[in-house]
């Protein structure tokens, strides 16, 4: 393969790790630390599909609540309507929106 | 003479929604008082009723905050009040403690702690637009009122400065005040000062009319008007002898009443239970002193003779 720029030019360091060790033992070290990589590698997909799933459920159930907020704020009046509409709020009612405490007394 | 209570909400804060009793009476009297009150009220001039004890005061102030139909802040006078009884004041803090790790490594801790303001009922009223009625308010002290001179004039609550933002509340149009005091001779009671005196209609009450007494009596007692007449006209003939050191009043009238309703006996001075509930009821209103225990003979054999005359 003819090299395109500096970087598909080998380093001495590159030939060496990608050359096959001479000797059993080098051989042998190596595979072992390659089984432990991917060993590694493969656990953390793993992890990253779990997550990949859960973030898609829960990515599901919000655009549900979505659709359902929208079809509920669709069916609702605005607040200038409900107003004008007559449907202002008594006294009472004022007064248990602010969280009074109601006291009856009778003279 | 009020009864009272049930609350909606745990914990929060309370607003008195007033209205009559079941027996509740509206005389022509009541209905003519109530009326002009309203119409000061109406113009945005706070009412004042003045008057002896027992001569329904408090119970018509209620009454015509009922008809304003905005809940009653009640404030009841008193010797220990202060200014900051009336609007409130700092009472505890609040602390606040916030731990910022937005950046994992970096820890950002801040910590502090403020006064904290609370309104009292005038202050509450004055936001809101209840009524306040302001029972016995001669019996705090006149400087504890001064507040209420701003209140009731430029409609601004003035509040103790650097205490809080808003030190100034303007006075919410719906804002109406009723007051209740007894005459300046009475016990423990203190000189409304000429300020506050100036900025009230003061509707002076004495004691109710015959009728009024007589229907007010028998709708609280049960009786039949007849047997309450009997017992109103022996209290009212008590009360124009003058021989008592403490003026005998509609209430007497509807506690012989309401015992002798209760007890099942008629107003008759063959009953010698009656009798006795009469006498326990009026005799009190003579001091218990040396002096007046000499009068006693002569002011129990009045009495009988008043309860011969109006129950025999």
């Amino acid at each position: 393969m003819k090299p395109r720029g500096m970087h598909d030019i080998p380093t001495a360091q590159r030939l060496l790790s990608h050359s096959i060790p001479a000797t059993r033992s080098k051989v042998a070290t190596q595979l072992a630390r390659m089984e432990q990589e991917k060993t590694r590698l493969e656990q953390e997909l793993d992890v990253w599909v779990g997550k990949q799933q859960q973030t898609e459920e829960r990515l599901q159930k919000v655009r549900q609540r979505i659709e359902l907020l929208r079809r509920a704020l669709d069916a609702l009046p605005a607040e200038e309507e409900r107003k004008d509409s007559g449907g202002q709020l008594t006294a009472g009612e004022e007064r248990k929106a602010k969280g009074w405490r109601e006291i009856t007394l009778e003279y | 003479m009020a009864v009272a209570a049930r609350s909606m909400v745990e914990g929060a804060p309370a607003a008195l929604s007033v209205r009559p009793r079941p027996d509740f009476v509206e005389t022509p009297t009541i209905k003519e008082l109530t009326g002009r009150a309203l119409a000061y009220l109406a113009a945005d001039f706070p009412v004042h009723f003045r008057g002896p004890a027992g001569t329904g005061k408090t119970t018509l102030a209620l009454h015509v905050a009922a008809q304003l139909g905005r809940p009653v802040m009640l404030i009841a006078g008193d010797e220990e009040f202060a200014t900051s009884d009336l609007i409130g004041g700092q009472y505890g803090y609040r602390y606040r403690k916030v731990i910022d790790q937005f950046i994992h490594s970096v820890l950002k801790y801040e910590e502090d702690a403020a006064q904290r303001w609370v309104d009292h009922r005038l202050t509450t009223a004055c936001r809101e637009g209840f009524t306040l009625v302001y029972d016995e308010f001669t019996r705090s002290r006149p400087e504890a009122n001064n507040v209420l001179l701003g209140v009731l004039e430029e409609q601004l609550l003035i509040l103790p400065t650097m205490s809080r933002e808003d030190a100034y509340v303007k006075v919410h149009p719906d804002f109406r005040a009723i007051f209740t005091s007894n005459p300046q001779e009475y016990a423990g009671i203190h000189e409304a000062q000429d300020a506050l005196s100036d900025r009230l209609v003061t509707i002076d009450l004495d004691y109710y009319d015959r009728e009024t007494e007589i229907a007010i009596t028998a709708a609280r007692s049960g009786l039949p008007l007849e047997e309450a007449t009997r017992i109103v006209d022996l209290v009212r003939d008590y009360r124009a002898s003058g021989e008592y050191d403490q003026t005998p009043t509609l209430r007497s009238c509807i506690m012989i009443a309401r015992v002798s309703a209760m007890q099942g006996l008629r107003p008759s001075a063959q009953d010698p239970r009656f009798v006795r509930i009469c006498l326990d009821l009026l005799e009190s209103k003579t001091a218990f002193t040396s002096q007046a225990r000499e009068r006693r003979p002569q002011q129990r054999k009045m009495l009988l003779s008043l309860i011969e005359h109006h129950c025999g």
